[in-house]
């Protein structure tokens, strides 16, 4: 499991963790103790002003993936008018294939949420009493709790990926849809310490990738095409109650989708980057040439903007 | 063309509160966002809105322009609208860029579109133009009547036809006597659209019968005149002499 982003509310004095609604996330049962002190309060965050329809919702970097923007602000809509000041969407399915941009998509929606984002892989994904027994870290609670205890905050965004060519087993997907069953996951229950923990207010989101088209001489080693597709327990869940995103990189949008990439490292860099330098670094995305049927990776034009947006802040200091 | 493209506005919000979501009428109103192209007057805009079911939840200006005149900002509303695809990459440049990144790509667009239209114009006003000279020569065609020597049934004729319509015809048993016929009647093209009329009534015998005792008559002139070819075809050299 990795914490991809630490967000400003943990930084920015006036987001502290008093400000920001306390939450009890573990209750033990009976004389148990339950796990990394999670029986004390931890934050909701992702309040602040960013449910507003001003908020989030309407700020730039997602509009090459259909359909996101209004999950975004539905989302937010549904948590304001709940009255809960903090940020929590339904289980969210991005399904494409690599490189076309699903962490980016995920990362947007923590940073700009203010909350910490964790990525888990299905390998990771250790539900209890799963092969604990053989394993030295059968101490620790499972994935989405260790994110909390490490966070301290009780609603951050959890990215599961998943690859079709790593599909998890059934008893495994299984666990996974009653974590992020927002109608069952509010008293989930670990065995193992006793524990009912409330997952409620994490917001899910689930990447799927499919298998890349092999090109060329490499056609015939490649094997099949797969496209993405989410395992049967996640996808009735995920359907009923979330929204299926299908991510791609067309070439007739991929104008719009290096623009979104230019204007989101800007804005993850936390540097105060004025309109000239964001429309260089986007101009510069336009050096990676991309064929008709072949995207450039996400993370290769990520890279190339943050490298481009280092370079032009470098040239203004001197 | 005059444009004036003013500095991005602040986002507006159309009597919506920002920091607040519309109460709709359906508790389970969906927020949807969309992108549209908007005229009021000489003024062009690209907005981005977030409705709540049906209400105005939020808006932003994206771009913004002031035509002079109200026909040039009619022809950059018509000029964008025909690239509903790119608003959005549009609406999202103009509003992290400014107004000033999207002026002279949408100049180009309104430039090009004003081109095409004349172009077309000018198209239509040649092919409009082509079609009536057809429709001309179609009529003339069809009031036109033309003397035709045709062979049926091993018999030898001439008809008269006006377009398609074959409106008299004679037969002759033997060739030649066609061709007598026929160097007396080529020479009385000016008479054509006459015989037509009269046929509209007449009937083809009494026109026959007419017309043979008219040839025979002016081959009697011609050979009292002594510019009779002699032979089977004593017109053959006549040139329509009275």
């Amino acid at each position: 499991m990795m914490a991809a982003n630490s967000s400003r509310d943990h930084e920015s004095p006036e987001a502290s963790i008093t400000d920001v609604p306390p939450f009890v996330v573990a209750h033990p049962m009976g004389s148990s103790i339950a796990p990394l002190g999670l029986d004390r309060p931890i934050g909701l965050l992702g309040g602040n002003g960013r449910l507003a329809p001003g908020g989030m919702s309407s700020v730039l970097g997602i509009d090459h993936v259909k359909g996101l923007r209004s999950f975004v602000a539905e989302a937010c809509r549904r948590q304001r008018t709940a009255g809960r000041d903090w940020y929590h969407h339904p289980p969210l399915a991005l399904l494409g294939v690599h490189g076309v941009g699903k962490g980016a998509v995920a990362h947007w929606i923590a940073h700009n949420a203010g909350v910490p984002l964790f990525r888990i892989t299905a390998e990771e994904f250790r539900l209890p009493g799963s092969g604990g027994d053989h394993r030295m870290d059968r101490a620790l609670p499972c994935a989405p709790v260790l994110a909390m205890a490490a966070s301290c905050c009780a609603n951050p965004v959890i990215v599961l990926e998943l690859d079709v060519d790593a599909p998890p087993t059934v008893e495994a997907a299984e666990g996974i849809a009653v974590m992020i069953d927002p109608r069952r996951n509010a008293r989930w229950i670990d065995q193992d310490y006793q524990t009912i923990f409330d997952l409620s207010h994490i917001s899910w989101v689930i990447e799927v990738q499919g298998r890349v088209p092999a090109s060329g001489a490499y056609a015939h080693a490649a094997g099949p095409v797969i496209p993405p597709e989410l395992p049967s327990p996640l996808a009735t869940v995920v359907e009923n109650i979330g929204s299926v995103v299908e991510m791609d990189a067309l070439y007739e949008r991929e104008e719009l989708r290096r623009l979104d990439i230019a204007i989101g490292v800007c804005a993850a860099s936390g540097l105060a980057v004025d309109a000239a330098t964001m429309m260089n670094i986007h101009a510069s995305l336009g050096e990676l040439a991309r064929s008709r049927t072949r995207h450039v990776p996400c993370a290769d034009l990520i890279r190339h903007a943050q490298q481009s947006l280092a370079h032009l802040t470098s040239q203004r200091v001197r | 063309m005059s444009t004036t493209f003013p500095e991005p506005l602040p986002p507006s919000v159309g009597g919506a509160d920002p920091a607040a979501w519309p109460h709709t009428d359906f508790a389970d109103g969906v927020s949807e966002f969309c992108v549209s192209l908007e005229r009021d007057g000489s003024t062009v805009r690209i907005l981005r809105d977030l409705l709540c079911g049906e209400a105005l939840a939020h808006r932003v200006v994206a771009w913004s322009a002031d035509y002079a005149d109200p026909a040039d900002a009619s022809d950059a509303y018509e000029a964008l609208s025909l690239h509903p695809d790119l608003l959005n990459y549009w609406s999202v440049g103009a509003t992290a860029f400014g107004a000033g990144w999207l002026a002279p790509t949408i100049s180009a667009h309104v430039q090009e579109y004003v081109t095409e239209r004349i172009e077309s114009r000018l198209m239509a006003d040649r092919e409009a133009e082509e079609a009536h000279k057809l429709a001309e020569k179609e009529a003339a065609a069809a009031t036109k009547v033309t003397l035709y020597h045709v062979a049926r049934k091993k018999m030898f004729c001439l008809t008269l036809e006006r377009g398609d319509d074959e409106f008299w015809s004679i037969s002759f048993e033997e060739k030649w006597e066609r061709e007598r016929f026929s160097d007396w009647m080529r020479r009385q093209k000016h008479r054509f659209a006459e015989f037509a009329e009269y046929m509209k009534e007449g009937d083809r015998f009494e026109l026959e019968r007419k017309l043979l005792r008219e040839m025979l008559v002016t081959e009697q002139v011609v050979k009292k005149q002594g510019l009779g070819a002699g032979g089977r075809r004593p017109l053959r050299f006549w040139r329509g002499e009275a």
